[in-house]
C-alpha cells in the first residue's frame, strides 16, 4: 500500500506538468496520486509519459496551467443586447455576399441536420422529438476532447466525431458545446479550440450550413451560487461565439431567448437541476430551432 | 470536510493521526478536542461557537446540578434539567423551523441528542457530571461522529475517556472499517444515486412506472450505502482513536416487517428515542391506547427531526401507520411466513423513503400516480422505453447493491477479514474507492457530468 502510495504519487508529481496538465490541481487539499486515477479515467495511462498526447490539436498550448477564471458571484449578468451585436457583426460583413434570413420551417426542416453536443443536446435527442435528425451527442462532452472522443454511433459502431462526419454529409449542422469545460482553460483558449472546431465541422460538412448555439444558461440560484458556472461566465463565452456567425453559412442562435426570463436566467420551472431542461420542456427548444429556419437554395 | 474526501482522508487524517499518536497520554484528550474543533471549524466557521456553547453550558449545569452524592433529585435538579434541555432543544428548534439561517448548523442534529442525553443521564444519576471540561468536549466533539453520527452515550465512552489504548490490531480493524465505509459510499451509494438524480432530471411527470420503481430502490439503496458507509467509516476512525463507537446499522433491508426494520436503521437514533421519550411515557406497559399515544408522539418527533417541511410529517404518519397495523395484527401475520414479510419490507420501505426523498408535497403525489399509475394519470411518458437504458446502465450497481445489503459479504468478512485474502478485497476496495473519488472530484458537481 506504502509502495503504492507513494509511487503513484511520483507518477503524478512528475507527470503534473506533462500528461495530467490539463487536469487543475491544488497541493494542499489532494494528493498528486489522484492525477494517476484522473488521467486512467480519461485514457492517459502513466507509460504515456513523455509522448505528446495533445500534439496536434491547435490548443495544446493553453492546455497548460491556466487556472479558469472565476467570476465575481456577486457580479451583475450582463446580458449583451443581441440586436446591437447582430448588427456589429453585420457591418463588418463585406457587403459583396448576401445575408440570409431567419425563416418559420416545419419539423421535416431537421431530417438532413445533425446535432453536435453534450447532455443538453442529448436530452433534445431524448425528448425533442425529433426521431429523423442525427445527433452525435454524449453526456459530458467538451470542445477539447470531441475530436478524440469516440462518442458517434454510426450503424451500431463507436466513431470519432471526425469519421462520423466522413460518412455522411448533412445540410444543417447545429452545434452547441461549452459547459463542461468552463472550469478548465481559458475563454481564449475555449474559443481557440471552439473555433477551429468550427472550421474543421465546415472541412468536412462543406455543403452544410452551420449553427453554432449560444450555451444554454443556467438558473438564478446556481449562477449566483457558483464561481464557476454562473451566466456571466456563459455569456462572455456566448458573445464570441457569436462573433463567428457570417450569415451566410455560419450562424448565431442563441435558445435562452425562450427559455429565460427577463433577467437572462434559466427559468426555475423548466429545471430541476438548474442545469438541464425537464423532458417535457425540450419542446420549447425545438419550437425555438423552428423559427431559425434558413432558406437553403438547393431545397 | 467530509470523510470521502481526499483533503480528510490523506490532508487531516493523516497529520492528525501521526500528533494523536506521539502526543503523551494526558493530552490526548486536549488534541481529539482541538482537532475536532479544527475539523468543524474548516467545515463552517460559523457556528462552531455554537457547539462550544453546548459543551460549556451543559458542562456548568450538570456539575451543579448535584451538590454531593448524597443529594437526591428534586426540584431544584429538575429546573436546571429543564433548563439545560430547553437550552439545547430551544436553539435546535429555532435553527430547524425558525428559517432564520438558510441551513442548519453542521451536526446540531446529532450533537443535541448526544448532549441531551447526557444531561438526562446525569439528572437520573446513571452517570456522575464529568468533571473535566476537555473530557466533555472531547466527548462531544469528537470528529468521527460530529456531524452525522452514530449518536453515542455518554457511559458507552465514559471510561475510554479517561484511559485507552490503541493496539496495532484496533489501527488496522479502524482502518479497514474506514475503507469498507469509503468503498459503500463512494463505489456504491454516489454512483447508484445518479440514477435518483437524472430521474429528477427528467421530471417525474415524464417517466414510465418501471422507472418510477427502479428509482424508488435506487434512492433506497442510495440512501443505505451513504448513510451505513458513513457510519461505518465513523466506526472506523473511531476504533483507530481508542473508542468503540456502537454499530447503527444491521442489514435492514433483510428485516420481515417495517418494526424489525426500524431496530436495524439508524439504530443509535432509535435508541434514542426509546430511552429518552418513549419508556418515559410508558412505553407499551400501560394498555393499547397509550401504547398507541407513545408511538405516535416518538414517531412525530422523529419525523421533526428529519425536517420541518410537510413531507416529512407524511413519512412519519406512513410509518405511525405502518408499525400500529404491525402490532394490531400484520405481525402476527407477517411472521407466519417466511418469504412475505421480507417481501412486504422490500415493496413497503422503498415507498416510504419516497415521502422521504420528495419535500414538494406535489410532485410526490406526481411520483406515486408514476407508480401506480391506475390510481390516476397524470402528465405524459416522454419515453416508454426509459428504463431499459437505465437498465442497462445501471444493473452492475443494483446487484452490487442488493448483495451487499444482505448479510453473505459480512459473514464472509467475518471469515477471512484477517487472512490474506480479506486484504486483498480491502485493498481493491480502496483502490476502487480511490478511482471514483478521484474521478468525481475534477468534476464540481456531487454527481455528474452535463
Amino acid at each position: 500500500m506504502l509502495l503504492a502510495w507513494v509511487g503513484l504519487s511520483a507518477i503524478g508529481y512528475t507527470g503534473r506538468d506533462d500528461i495530467y496538465r490539463k487536469y487543475t490541481h491544488d497541493w494542499k487539499t489532494t494528493p498528486y496520486f489522484v492525477l494517476v486515477f484522473q488521467g486512467i479515467h480519461d485514457g492517459i495511462y502513466p507509460w504515456n509519459m513523455g509522448s505528446d498526447i495533445f500534439a496536434g490539436t491547435p490548443w495544446e498550448d493553453f492546455l497548460g496551467n491556466d487556472m479558469p477564471e472565476e467570476y465575481g458571484i456577486q457580479a451583475e449578468v450582463q446580458i449583451a443586447d443581441d440586436s446591437e451585436l447582430q448588427i456589429a457583426t453585420e457591418t463588418e460583413q463585406p457587403q459583396t455576399v448576401e445575408r440570409k434570413e431567419f425563416i418559420n420551417v416545419e419539423e421535416d426542416y431537421f431530417d438532413d441536420a445533425v446535432f453536435i453536443g453534450d447532455s443538453r443536446t442529448v436530452g433534445l435527442h431524448d425528448y425533442g422529438g425529433l426521431d429523423k435528425a442525427t445527433f452525435y451527442a454524449t453526456v459530458g462532452l467538451n470542445v477539447y476532447d470531441m475530436w478524440t472522443e469516440k462518442f458517434c454511433e454510426v450503424d451500431g459502431e463507436m466513431l470519432t466525431l471526425e469519421e462520423a462526419l466522413s460518412e455522411r454529409q448533412f445540410k444543417k449542422v447545429y452545434f452547441q458545446i461549452g459547459i463542461n469545460e468552463m472550469g478548465r482553460g481559458t475563454v481564449d483558449s475555449f474559443m481557440q479550440a471552439y473555433e477551429a472546431s468550427v472550421k474543421k465541422i465546415e472541412e468536412l460538412q462543406p455543403d452544410a450550413i452551420i449553427y453554432v448555439q449560444g450555451i444554454m444558461r443556467v438558473t438564478k440560484e446556481k449562477s449566483d451560487s457558483d464561481k464557476i458556472f454562473n451566466n456571466l461566465g456563459i455569456q462572455v463565452r456566448n458573445d464570441r461565439i457569436a462573433l463567428l456567425a457570417d450569415n451566410v453559412k455560419i450562424f448565431y442562435i442563441d435558445m435562452n431567448e425562450a427559455v429565460c426570463d427577463n433577467q437572462g436566467n434559466l427559468r426555475d420551472d423548466l429545471t430541476f437541476d438548474n442545469l438541464h431542461l425537464y423532458a417535457s420542456k425540450y419542446n420549447i427548444w425545438v419550437d425555438f430551432l423552428k423559427t431559425k429556419g434558413i432558406a437553403l437554395e438547393s431545397s | 470536510m467530509v470523510f470521502s474526501s481526499f483533503e480528510f482522508l490523506f490532508r487531516f487524517l493523516p497529520i492528525f493521526l501521526i500528533i494523536y499518536y506521539i502526543t503523551p497520554k494526558r493530552f490526548k484528550n486536549c488534541i481529539l478536542f482541538a482537532g475536532s474543533i479544527l475539523f468543524y471549524t474548516v467545515g463552517e466557521a460559523e457556528y462552531v461557537f455554537l457547539l462550544l456553547g453546548s459543551v460549556l453550558v451543559n458542562y456548568v449545569l450538570g456539575r451543579v446540578m448535584y451538590r454531593n452524592a448524597m443529594e437526591g433529585r428534586g426540584f431544584r435538579q429538575r429546573f436546571l434539567l429543564i433548563l439545560a434541555l430547553c437550552y439545547d432543544f430551544g436553539l435546535l428548534f429555532f435553527y430547524k423551523y425558525s428559517g432564520y439561517a438558510d441551513h442548519l448548523p453542521l451536526g446540531i442534529s446529532f450533537y443535541t441528542f448526544q448532549i441531551a442525553a447526557y444531561i438526562i443521564d446525569v439528572y437520573r444519576g446513571v452517570i456522575p457530571a464529568e468533571h473535566s471540561v476537555v473530557r466533555l468536549g472531547t466527548y462531544l466533539t469528537m470528529f468521527p461522529q460530529l456531524i452525522a453520527g452514530p449518536i453515542i452515550n455518554y457511559s458507552e465512552v465514559r471510561a475510554a475517556l479517561r484511559e485507552r489504548k490503541v493496539t496495532f490490531d484496533d489501527f488496522e480493524e479502524g482502518l479497514k472499517l474506514l475503507i469498507l465505509g469509503l468503498g459503500a459510499k463512494v463505489i456504491i451509494a454516489d454512483r447508484i444515486g445518479m440514477l435518483w438524480n437524472s430521474i429528477q432530471t427528467i421530471g417525474f411527470s415524464s417517466i414510465s412506472t418501471p422507472l418510477a420503481w427502479m428509482g424508488a430502490f435506487a434512492y433506497s439503496i442510495e440512501l443505505y450505502f451513504d448513510f451505513a458507509g458513513y457510519s461505518m467509516m465513523a466506526r472506523g476512525l473511531g476504533r483507530m482513536l481508542g473508542f468503540e463507537i456502537p454499530i447503527n446499522f444491521r442489514q435492514p433491508y433483510m428485516s420481515k416487517s417495517v418494526s424489525e426494520f426500524w431496530r436495524r436503521w439508524h439504530i443509535t437514533l432509535g435508541r434514542w428515542f426509546r430511552e429518552y421519550v418513549y419508556i418515559p411515557l410508558g412505553g407499551n406497559r400501560r394498555g393499547k391506547v397509550r401504547t398507541f399515544f407513545n408511538l405516535t408522539v416518538v414517531w412525530a418527533l422523529t419525523a421533526l427531526w428529519h425536517g420541518a417541511d410537510g413531507n416529512y410529517l407524511i413519512w412519519g404518519g406512513a410509518l405511525l401507520v405502518l408499525l400500529g397495523l404491525e402490532k394490531l395484527f400484520l405481525g402476527n401475520w407477517l411472521s407466519k411466513s417466511r418469504i412475505v414479510g421480507h417481501l412486504y419490507v422490500l415493496f413497503v420501505v422503498p415507498l416510504t423513503w419516497m415521502a422521504f426523498a420528495i419535500s414538494d408535497v406535489r410532485q410526490l403525489g406526481i411520483y406515486f400516480t408514476k407508480l401506480f399509475p391506475f390510481l390516476s394519470q397524470t402528465g405524459h411518458v416522454m419515453d416508454r422505453f426509459d428504463y431499459v437504458k437505465c437498465l442497462s446502465d445501471y444493473w452492475p450497481l443494483f446487484v452490487l447493491g442488493i448483495f451487499f445489503a444482505t448479510p453473505i459479504p459480512a459473514a464472509f468478512y467475518k471469515v477471512v477479514g484477517k487472512k490474506w485474502i480479506g486484504n486483498i478485497a480491502v485493498a481493491v476496495i480502496l483502490i476502487l474507492g480511490i478511482y471514483y473519488l478521484a474521478v468525481s472530484t475534477n468534476n464540481p458537481f456531487m454527481y455528474f457530468n452535463f
